[in-house]
This record gives C-alpha cells, sequence and structure tokens, in this order.
C-alpha cells in the first residue's frame, strides 16, 4: 500500500496585527517625562475606537503608551501588573521595580516572542522618574526587542513625521506647558496624515513629586478651511488628471 | 535507640515534633570548618578558615564569587554548596539579563529557602548538609543572611557558622556594634581576629585563609596572597603587643 | 506518649483511630510562637511573637507574616519553611484564579484550597502534613472580610478571633474577654501586642520581638504589614503596662 505522508503547513502564528493604535510619543521636559498617545484603535481603515486608552501606570513611578496590537498591550499590561504585584507583596523594604527594570522586561518578553515567530505586535514607550533620586527614564521597545532610549521618542508612522519637528523644538529645560504645545503640534501633524489618527489625544505626566498621572483625553483643534485644502477637489483635479 | 526509626526520613516527625533529618544536616553544618561574616554600613566581608584533605593537596575553597555585588561562605558539605552556588549564580544572571540590574539580595535568599524546604519534605531526598552566609549589596544597603538546612534564613550584623565558631561568634557578639562605619580593612581585621579565635591551634595563613569582600562600589572579590599575608601579619602583630 | 509502631507514617492510624503524625506535627506547633488573627469592627488583625535567639540579628528578620496577594495576608507558626511553603501554594492558587476568572480568590475558596492541600499531605505514606498553622486573613467583594485558620491536620475554620502556637490558651481567653467586634483596628492594635507579650511569659527574659499586621477599611482593605518602628513602640509600650500590671498584684 502506498504510504500516505501528510504534509503539514507550517506552524502560523501572527502575520499581522489587527486592532491597531498608532504612532506614540514621550518626551523628557524639566520637570520629568510626558507621555502621548491619541485614543484611536482602528481595525483596518475604520476607527473602531475613539475613546480608547493606549497607556497604563505601572507603579507610582513608572508608565507605558503603547502602539500597535491592542490585545497584546493588553496582554503586556497584564504580566506587567502581575510582575508589579509580585514585587509588593514581597515587603522586603524596598520595591525592587525601577523604571528601568519596567523597561527591560518588556525588551527582553518581545526578543523572546519575535524569536519564536510570534511576536508581541507593539511599539511601547516606557518613561519613568525614580522617586528617591529623581532619576528620568525614558525607553521604547519595539517587537523585535529593541532598545531605545532617548530624550524624545516617537513609535510608529510619527517616527517619519515628527522626528525633525521634536528635534528643533526639544530642549531639556521645556516647561511643562511648553512640552504640552509640543506634543499637540506634533499629534496636529498626525492627525492631518496619518488616517488613523485622530484629534483627541490623552497625556501621562510622570513627576518625582508627583507620581505617574494618566489625563483625560481632550480635543486638540484642527484646521481644515485652507485653500490647499480647497483646492484638494475633483474639480481642481479632474483637468491636469486627465489633460496633462 | 529507638529513635533511628523516626530518623531515617525526613517525612517523619518524632514525637516532639522535630524532624531528625533536618536536626541532622544542621550537625552537618557544624563537621565544616567556621566561616564568618560581618558587615558595616558600606561593606561586608566573608572569612573562611579552609582545610586541606591531605599535605599534598590543595585546601579546598570556601568562599566563592556570584555576582559583582554578591559573594557566600559555606560550611558543611562542600559538594551541596556548590550546587547551591551554581544556583543562586544563575539566577543572579538571569536577573540581570530581564531586567538589567543586580538580584535583590532577601528574594535570592528566600529562592534558596524555598528549595531548602523542598529537600526537607520529600521521601526520597535528603536536606541540604550547608550552611551559607551571603554577603551583599542592594538598594537598601549591605546585607548579611545566613541560610539553613531547614529552609530558614537570618539577616544578621555578624554571624559565624561551623566548627567551633562560638568562639568566633562570642568575639563578634562583643564587638558587633563597632562595626557601623568601618571600612574594610578595618572588616577584614575583626573577621580575621575572630577566625583566629575559632582557629585556636591551626596557624592562620594565605593558605588556609579566604577573604571575600563587597561594598558600596567595591565588586565583590577574594583578596589575594599578598593581601591576605599583610592582614594575617597585621593581626598578629597586634594580638602580641595585646598580650 | 509514642505509638509503638503505628507513629511512623501517616498512611497507617493506631488501634484507637489516631493518626500520630498529624499529633507530632501539631506538637511542633503547640511549641512554636504564638500567633494570633483578630476580627474587628472595621478590619482584621494579625499578630506573632518571637524569640531573638542572637542580639546580632537584624531587627525584624525571620518574617513570619507575609502578604498572599494585595489584599490577603497570613501569619504562619510551627516549621516556618513549611508554613512559607504553604504560603507559596496560596499565592499560586490566587494568581492562577485570577488568571482564569479574571477577579480576585474568594477568602474562603483560598482558604479551603489550603486546607485541601494540607489534607492531601497527611494521606500518603510518602508525605509527612505541613508542620505550620497558618493563618489568614483575606478580603474579597462577594464576601467581604474573612479571618481563616489552616492546621496540619487540614482542617480550615472561619473565625472572628483565633490563636495557636504556645500561648493558644491564653490568648484564645484573652481574645474572648474582650468583645473585638465593637473596637476599632487602631483601638484593637495596643490589646493584641500585649496578648502576644503575655502569652510567651515564660520567655520573658529572653529579648523579644513581636509582628503586626492590619487590613481595615482604613488601608482600602489592603493587607498591610505595619513597620517595625510603629510595632516596637507598640510593644515596648505594652510591656511596660504589664509591668504595671503586675506591680499592682504584687
Amino acid at each position: 500500500m502506498e504510504k500516505i505522508v501528510s504534509v503539514k503547513e507550517p506552524t502560523m502564528h501572527t502575520q499581522v496585527p489587527v486592532n491597531i493604535g498608532t504612532s506614540v510619543f514621550g518626551l523628557r521636559y524639566k520637570d520629568g517625562i510626558m507621555l502621548a498617545a491619541d485614543t484611536a484603535v482602528s481595525y483596518g481603515s475604520m476607527k473602531k475606537s475613539k475613546k480608547s486608552t493606549r497607556m497604563a501606570s505601572l507603579s507610582d513611578e513608572a508608565a507605558i503608551a503603547c502602539s500597535g496590537e491592542m490585545a497584546d498591550f493588553q496582554e503586556l499590561q497584564k504580566i506587567l501588573k502581575e510582575k508589579r504585584e509580585g514585587d509588593e507583596i514581597e515587603n522586603d523594604g524596598a520595591t525592587f521595580l525601577k523604571p528601568r527594570d519596567y523597561f527591560n522586561y518588556p525588551s527582553r518578553l518581545n526578543y523572546q516572542r519575535r524569536m519564536k515567530m510570534d511576536p508581541l505586535w507593539n511599539g511601547s514607550i516606557v518613561g519613568g522618574v525614580r522617586k528617591d533620586t529623581g532619576e528620568t527614564f525614558l525607553g521604547m521597545v519595539d517587537l523585535y526587542g529593541t532598545k531605545v532610549e532617548g530624550n524624545f521618542l516617537i513609535t510608529g508612522l510619527g517616527a517619519h513625521y515628527c522626528q525633525v519637528l521634536m528635534q528643533n523644538a526639544w530642549r531639556p529645560d521645556l516647561s511643562e506647558e511648553e512640552a504640552r504645545r509640543l506634543i499637540e503640534d506634533c499629534m496636529r501633524v498626525m492627525f492631518y496624515r496619518d488616517k488613523k489618527a485622530t484629534d483627541e489625544i490623552q497625556i501621562t505626566k510622570i513627576t518625582q513629586a508627583g507620581g505617574v498621572e494618566v489625563e483625560k483625553s481632550y480635543r486638540i483643534g484642527s484646521e481644515w478651511k485652507l485653500e490647499f485644502f480647497k483646492n484638494m477637489t475633483n474639480e481642481f483635479w479632474r483637468p491636469i488628471r486627465i489633460y496633462q | 535507640m529507638l529513635s533511628v526509626n523516626y530518623s531515617l526520613s525526613c517525612v517523619t516527625f518524632d514525637p516532639k515534633g522535630k524532624i531528625l533529618q533536618v536536626e541532622y544536616a544542621k550537625e552537618a553544618v557544624k563537621q565544616g570548618s567556621t566561616s564568618l561574616g560581618l558587615k558595616s554600613n558600606d561593606f561586608v566581608v566573608l572569612v573562611s578558615l579552609k582545610k586541606s584533605p591531605h599535605d599534598l593537596a590543595s585546601h579546598q575553597e570556601k568562599v566563592f564569587d556570584i555576582d559583582d555585588h554578591m559573594g557566600i561562605a559555606i560550611a558543611g558539605l562542600t559538594a551541596d554548596a556548590r550546587y547551591l552556588c551554581k544556583f543562586m549564580r544563575s539566577e543572579c544572571l538571569n536577573y540581570w539579563y530581564t531586567h538589567d540590574s543586580h538580584h535583590p539580595t532577601e528574594r535570592l535568599i528566600g529562592k534558596i529557602a524555598k528549595k531548602a524546604q523542598i529537600k526537607t519534605f520529600h521521601p526520597a531526598k535528603r536536606p541540604f548538609g550547608v550552611g551559607l552566609l551571603v554577603g551583599s549589596v542592594d538598594e537598601t544597603g549591605t546585607h548579611l543572611f545566613e541560610s539553613c538546612p531547614s529552609g530558614n534564613y537570618y539577616e544578621y550584623v555578624a554571624m559565624a557558622i561551623g566548627a567551633r565558631s562560638q568562639s568566633a561568634k562570642t568575639y563578634l557578639e562583643k564587638n558587633f556594634e563597632q562595626f557601623t562605619t568601618l571600612s574594610w580593612q578595618e572588616l577584614v581585621k575583626h573577621g580575621l581576629k575572630a577566625l583566629k579565635a575559632s582557629a585556636q591551634e591551626t596557624e592562620l595563613s594565605e593558605h588556609n585563609v579566604s577573604v571575600g569582600i563587597v561594598g558600596k562600589g567595591l565588586n565583590f572579590r577574594l583578596l589575594n596572597n599578598d593581601e591576605l599575608r599583610a592582614s594575617i601579619a597585621e593581626i598578629s602583630d597586634a594580638m602580641d603587643v595585646s598580650e | 506518649m509514642s505509638g509503638t509502631g503505628f507513629d511512623y507514617e501517616c498512611s497507617s492510624l493506631s488501634p484507637e483511630g489516631r493518626i500520630f503524625q498529624i499529633e507530632y506535627a501539631e506538637k511542633a506547633v503547640e511549641t512554636s510562637s504564638t500567633i494570633v488573627g483578630v476580627r474587628c469592627k472595621d478590619g482584621i488583625v494579625l499578630g506573632t511573637e518571637k524569640i531573638v535567639v542572637n542580639k546580632m540579628m537584624v531587627p525584624g528578620t525571620d518574617k513570619r507574616i507575609y502578604s498572599v496577594h494585595p489584599s490577603a495576608g497570613c501569619v504562619v507558626n510551627g516549621l516556618v519553611p513549611d508554613g512559607k511553603s504553604l504560603m507559596f501554594r496560596a499565592r499560586e492558587e490566587a494568581t492562577q484564579y485570577e488568571k482564569m476568572f479574571g477577579i480576585r480568590i474568594p477568602g474562603n475558596n483560598l482558604a479551603e484550597r489550603l486546607g485541601m492541600r494540607a489534607q492531601l499531605n497527611t494521606v500518603y505514606a510518602s508525605q509527612r502534613p505541613y508542620g505550620s498553622t497558618l493563618i489568614m486573613a483575606t478580603h474579597d467583594h462577594i464576601k467581604g472580610m474573612g479571618l481563616f485558620m489552616v492546621e496540619p491536620s487540614g482542617s480550615c475554620f472561619e473565625y472572628y478571633g483565633c490563636a495557636s502556637g504556645r500561648g493558644k490558651q491564653l490568648a484564645r481567653n484573652e481574645i474572648e474577654k474582650k468583645n473585638f467586634r465593637e473596637v476599632s483596628v487602631n483601638e484593637a492594635l495596643p490589646l493584641i501586642a500585649k496578648i502576644l507579650l503575655k502569652s510567651q511569659e515564660e520567655m520573658k527574659e529572653k529579648k523579644q520581638e513581636i509582628e503586626l499586621s492590619i487590613m481595615s477599611e482604613e488601608t482600602g482593605y489592603k493587607h498591610k504589614i505595619l513597620d517595625r518602628a510603629f510595632v516596637d513602640h507598640l510593644a515596648a509600650k505594652a510591656a511596660e503596662e504589664i509591668e504595671n500590671e503586675q506591680m499592682d498584684m504584687a
């Protein structure tokens, strides 16, 4: 009898993310760290939710903001929460997980998962200010497990559009107001150009005195009544397209 | 003796509620030569008296390097100690890899204690026959822990374990209150004096003494032969004068 | 009294129907530190006393009160490593339940699971009972607060007040005398410190230390182990009071 050889497809894991949040921002300013993200979650081109929180506090001195697959973000949050609780219930005189630990751990996790060809599809920014020393920390982890630290960090499409904007405007002594304005500018740029962005944004501040404050989301204004946009009509373009 | 019946396995309590296997394991710790540790606010020092099985053999090492911030001194079965030492080293490396920081001391001791407890809870296992003194520095300062075969662990300012450790303990008990502000050189001197009290006839030399130091901004290391010889000479001079 | 051959493993009953290995394990508990758990008006207090065997010990080492999860805590006595291993089991059960069902494990479930675990260790020749008693305070959104005690035999009950260890009888009498259910946690703390110190009367020439933890409305039903300085202060006050009482008696 002929031997039946079963031909099996190779095991396949996540090939594309499904529910996607777009770019997140993080920057150092005078008092500490500011993280920002908009509140949209897209399913393809559709906005599945326009009121989602894409950031979370990890302890009283660290927070994370996440772009990419939102299910993976929720999983990561669960893992980190378990870690924090495990750390806190030890009661050994100090909580040992510092902002840097909350940064390094996801990076190792992401690297392990990507080596299994089953990545957590996230670009995350972790920020923190240590309560005891006031030392600030800002780092970015991508789905490959790469670690990047810097004074201003952007994930996703924003890294292409807003890098220069940030580079020109960032100073180490930015006041809170200036930092907020800079982030709003970046977010507005993204709203004009990124189909997955919205004009509703959320900011998390981390300071030595105040700890982690996840603020309520709010709308940044946008201006569409420009000549440039008026001209972007079919009436304007049709003759050019056809009779060029 | 009747207690033989209660003593063969660690899953049998004797009528007093003791587990004799664990008690015997504690005896094994007392068979090993003296190890002691002491700490100040900034430094921890571990000191051990080494034995040599034969004139032609080298001395058995008793102080081990675990990580940059941690070292151990042992008394009891060296083979068991090496197993625990290997475990601690790999835990420290893993912690370093996942967290980018040093393993918190008490958590690591907790892991060892958990391992030790399992060995007292299974019919086919025996308790570890070794006591560890762990010296380390972490975010919460300097630490000196003692870990027992029973799975208990305690934190000390200064402690001695092993054979004839009582004399060393007496010396340390007399002096531990002044340790807080000492430099590591001073601590080493106190450690060697305490060890001398326990060593009795054995002459201390750079061959049979091991000293490990660790501190804030000072990675764990063993003193080399020259440093040892100098320190030992210093304390024997001092003692001659006092006598 | 030994069981003449029936007391080597817990898989055999003696002709009188006793399991000697469990009794020996209880012996380990009875000769060790007193632990108490008391339900008060607005919360629960856990406490233990212990002898400091060596003066070179760092204050507060050799801990016997642990958190199981943020709103559950326990105190153990007897063979402390055994108690700790049971506590680790409780932590595992709690995280596993929370992962599976998305809510904190209800206190009675957690206690029952620990009781089952302890019972299982009294059945086989290849195992021994846990040589320690565990008192656990829990809070959850289904049952509210609960105080449970798990013993080496595996028995597990909910209590308003319970005690175990060498001062068990004395502590239990004291707890029964005072109606703690009408006393707030903050008022109860000095009383419990006093009970703990009294219960180790015969050891009082040795240096002693107490440990206390609370879970109350004030802490948001989180288990909070009280810090060393505060507990030492309470202990010093309680010791003074006891001395005064004895002076009055004499």
